[in-house]
């Protein structure tokens, strides 16, 4: 793997409003290394030395082109890394409700990925097949609830379900949750797997490239709806795409990956503005002529 | 509807096929019935003899008219009367095939059993005590065969230690080694199947979204994602079925239960037409019953196609 | 892939070691010289008649050989065939290919085996026959679905459109890009053949001497599993190898995916 050229380029340190915010997510010096004899006696290292910090209700966008470890660094974000095959180092350090800095690395595994499950919303990017295929809506969407409110009235439950139907747009009332997901439509399968993914009491919402299995107007609608959810619950985002369009749509921060690594961070429009890095600059350059 | 009457067709066709397949082979058996009847008896072979005994087998008339009568009386629960002793088979047969029947099902059923569990841990744990184990018992079924197996078990317990007596007394622990064995031999290889399915679901988004939104990951696999690996675990029994009746007929042979495969290797001896026939219509209908009801049980999982 | 030649290499010698050694008359008795230790004169000793083990057991072999390779030959190329065309063509001929397959598969072989072997006498090559016949099933349900599965793939539909003849892709483009999957199946197939063979020949009216399978044997010398265990040993051996040099060498470790998973 080539080394990379530059240390990681900060773009004029924040120095909106945002600065003064609580952090709420600190991740310091991040490593993942994937073991395995396959790999050599040293694994194959694939984030390298990540560092960034998150305040509350800031939007950040990750990009990069694919196999750039957009999609490591969100798993590695949630605890969805396998547990023996990778290798982590460094701190993740999430801001509880109580005030309190978790460094969530420092856990157990399986700790580590109860604790997240509470702290952090996923959505990913296959999310039209992020259904279990066997078990009705109703169901999966119960069982959901369940975990974060165990003991929940039945009658009460299937209220906060149609509530929540309301609210995320899915049809159909009770019938739909009597449904199984081959019987509904793409569309709607992802609102429900949003809809699923945000029962999480978590304050941040990391969406990996939810969109890219979606047709463009889909996409929009998908994007516009993510985006007026933000603004209502006033939750923190990471939103992971390769797409600068809808990047520069969404977040108010960005940073870019490449290789591995973090070559330029900083608020966007200041990025897309003024990038640094050559690297950044090339990729802007070539979306806007895609873009005309 | 269509693919119920389907389904029947295709087990009704193969019930006929079958018997008229039967029916045709130990006709062209180079020795008949009568033959063996006269040598047991010491009798000439003369022609007054042999047309006397074949009037009364029944083997004068057409063949036609024989398969016919014969088929016909099948359906209608007379299975006719053995050439040779004149018994009548319907009731030896209802005698023996509890045991024969019963080393199938049990084995299988204690072997699918463990070979879920042990599949889901093999899958679970890659390269752990499981996976390896499974993998070797795997490798083991398919290079010893039962019928070794059998004979160094009876070496060991009924000779070496004289803790079981496989030749005397009632035995029932010839009949719980044969089912044992038959176990052993299933879980082999269905736990891989079983560990197959699972990491084909491990590798699925929605598994992956359910531990995001912090199921435990071993409830996920077990509740949520069980059904696809039941699915395949019942479908490898159904195709396997035949070779585990197979191999029950040598595990009977080999610690001389008196099933339905002792009764056949005599009844071969003698060319006794009617036990032959009736042996493999009623395999074929014991087949039948295993695979509606394990059909029927994958019908009630309901497992859909990702789209 | 290097220890695949090789161990191809060595079956190969070990084929040619069988049909070519020459060896002592298996019906040759010596009633003075029974339960013989192996010797220069007996490689392997001698038995209760005080016949040469050795003859015995490359003789078994060479039958057994004979009927993996009948019985594999058969259910190989007939099922690949059948499986193939049924996908294919659908509609009818899927139809009777697949009413085909749940036939064989549904009457049990071994059983079937058994009472053709009583009724026209206990021969390699029928047992093949037989085991071949039974086994197509299986073969034709994995080919129909590694086909299907290949239609769907563009490069089949394009060639389609092209206008290529039917033979020209199941057989040219279709065939190379499954048989990987249908080989490991033969191996395991084969593995079970020998110890099918071996199951029939122990129960199939073990005792005409001039058919000494392994299995014919172990039924032959049980009763002297306590005084002279080389004479069960010997077959026992030469079972197990065989049917696990079956399955190793066809084993196709690119066809393993090792994919990670969280559970990992």
């Amino acid at each position: 793997m080539e080394k990379n050229e530059t240390s990681v380029i900060v773009n004029k340190a924040d120095s909106s409003g945002s600065a003064d915010r609580e952090p709420i997510l600190e991740v310091e010096n991040l490593n993942v290394r994937i073991r395995g004899e396959r790999h050599g006696k040293n694994g194959i290292h694939i984030l390298h030395d990540l560092s960034f910090t998150v305040r509350e209700g800031e939007r950040w966008a990750i990009a990069g082109e694919s196999g750039a470890g957009k999609s490591m660094t969100m798993n590695a974000l949630t605890a969805l890394l396998p547990e023996e095959a990778v290798e982590l180092s460094g701190s993740i350090r999430y801001r509880m409700e109580d005030g309190s800095r978790v460094d969530v690395l420092s856990l157990p595994y399986r700790e580590r990925q109860r604790l997240l499950a509470r702290q952090v919303a996923v959505i990913f990017q296959d999310s039209i097949n992020a259904l279990n295929p066997n078990e009705t809506i109703g169901r999966q969407w119960r069982d959901t609830v369940l975990l974060y409110r165990p003991g929940m009235e039945k009658i009460q439950l299937e209220q906060h379900l149609l509530a929540r139907m309301e609210i995320f747009g899915v049809q159909g009332g009770s019938g739909t949750l009597a449904q199984y997901p081959d019987q509904l439509s793409g569309g709607m399968r992802q609102r429900i797997a949003i809809a699923m993914a945000l029962e999480s009491p978590g304050r941040i919402l990391i969406a990996d490239e939810p969109t890219t299995s979606l047709d463009a107007i889909t996409q929009r609608s998908t994007v516009d709806f993510i985006k007026t959810l933000l603004d209502k619950s006033g939750r923190t985002l990471l939103y992971i795409s390769h797409n600068l369009g809808i990047l520069q749509y969404m977040c108010d921060h960005v940073m870019i990956l490449r290789n591995g690594a973090i070559v330029e961070q900083g608020e966007a429009a200041e990025v897309f503005a003024h990038p640094v890095h050559p690297y950044t600059q090339e990729l802007i350059r070539e979306t806007k002529k895609i873009m005309g | 509807m269509k693919k119920t009457f389907l389904y029947l067709l295709k087990w009704f066709l193969i019930f006929f096929v079958a018997s008229i397949l039967i029916f045709a082979v130990v006709r062209m058996m180079p020795s008949t019935p009568v033959d063996k009847w006269l040598d047991a008896y010491h009798l000439p072979h003369t022609e007054e003899n042999v047309t006397y005994m074949r009037e009364k087998m029944g083997l004068d008339t057409p063949l036609t008219t024989q398969y016919l009568r014969w088929i016909g009386n099948f359906v209608r629960g007379d299975w006719g009367v053995s050439l040779v002793s004149g018994e009548n088979i319907r009731e030896r047969f209802f005698a023996k095939m509890p045991y024969s029947f019963s080393i199938g099902i049990a084995g299988l059923v204690l072997g699918a059993t463990a070979a879920f569990f042990l599949g889901y841990r093999a899958a679970k744990r890659r390269g752990g005590f499981c996976d390896r184990f499974t993998a070797v018992l795997t490798v083991f079924t398919q290079s010893v065969p039962m019928f070794i197996l059998s004979i160094i078990i009876i070496y060991a317990l009924g000779v070496r230690l004289r803790i079981a007596k496989f030749f005397t007394g009632d035995g029932k622990y010839a009949l719980w080694c044969a089912v044992l064995i038959t176990a052993l031999y299933s879980m082999g290889g269905l736990s891989r199947v079983v560990r197959e399915a699972f990491r084909e679901e491990m590798k699925k988004s929605y598994v992956k979204f359910m531990v995001s939104r912090g199921f435990p990951r071993e409830t996920v696999l077990l509740r949520h994602a069980c059904k696809p690996a039941l699915a395949s675990l019942i479908s490898a029994v159904i195709t396997r079925f035949a070779g585990v009746f197979g191999g029950s007929t040598v595990l009977e042979f080999a610690f001389a239960i008196p099933g339905l495969s002792t009764m056949l290797v005599t009844a071969m001896d003698s060319r006794d037409y009617n036990i032959l026939q009736t042996y493999i219509l009623v395999v074929i209908l014991w087949m039948f019953v295993v695979h509606l009801v394990l059909h029927l049980v994958l019908q009630l999982l309901g497992v859909r196609r990702e789209t | 892939m290097k220890r695949k030649a090789f161990l191809w290499g060595i079956f190969g010698c070990f084929v040619a070691f069988l049909f070519l050694i020459p060896h002592q008359n298996i019906k040759l008795t010596d009633l003075l010289g029974t339960f013989q230790a192996p010797s220069g004169m007996h490689w392997f000793g001698t038995d209760n008649l005080g016949r040469d083990l050795f003859a015995l057991m490359v003789t078994g072999g060479q039958r057994t050989l004979l009927v993996v390779f009948i019985s594999t030959a058969i259910s190989f190329i007939a099922g690949s065939f059948l499986g193939m065309v049924g996908a294919y063509e659908g509609g009818v001929a899927q139809s009777l290919i697949q009413f085909l397959a749940d036939f064989v598969t549904v009457v049990p072989s071994m059983v079937m085996a058994l009472i053709f072997s009583a009724l026209f006498g206990f021969s390699a090559g029928m047992a093949g026959v037989i085991f071949g016949i039974g086994n197509i099933g299986q073969y034709i349900n994995l080919a129909n679905g590694l086909t299907s599965d290949m239609m769907r793939r563009d490069f089949v539909s394009a060639e389609m459109t092209l206008g290529l003849t039917k033979s020209r892709i199941l057989f040219g483009h279709i065939f190379p890009n499954i048989v990987r999957t249908l080989l490991v199946y033969m191996g395991n197939n084969a593995s079970s053949v020998v110890l099918q063979f071996a199951g029939l020949a122990y129960i199939g009216l073990g005792t005409d001497v001039t058919s000494p399978d392994w299995g014919t044997l172990l039924y032959q010398y049980r009763v002297y599993l306590l005084t002279c265990p080389r004479l069960v040993l010997f077959p026992i051996a030469a079972i197990c190898l065989l049917a696990l040099f079956f399955h190793y060498t066809f084993d196709d470790g690119r066809i393993r995916t090792a994919e990670l998973t969280i559970f990992d």
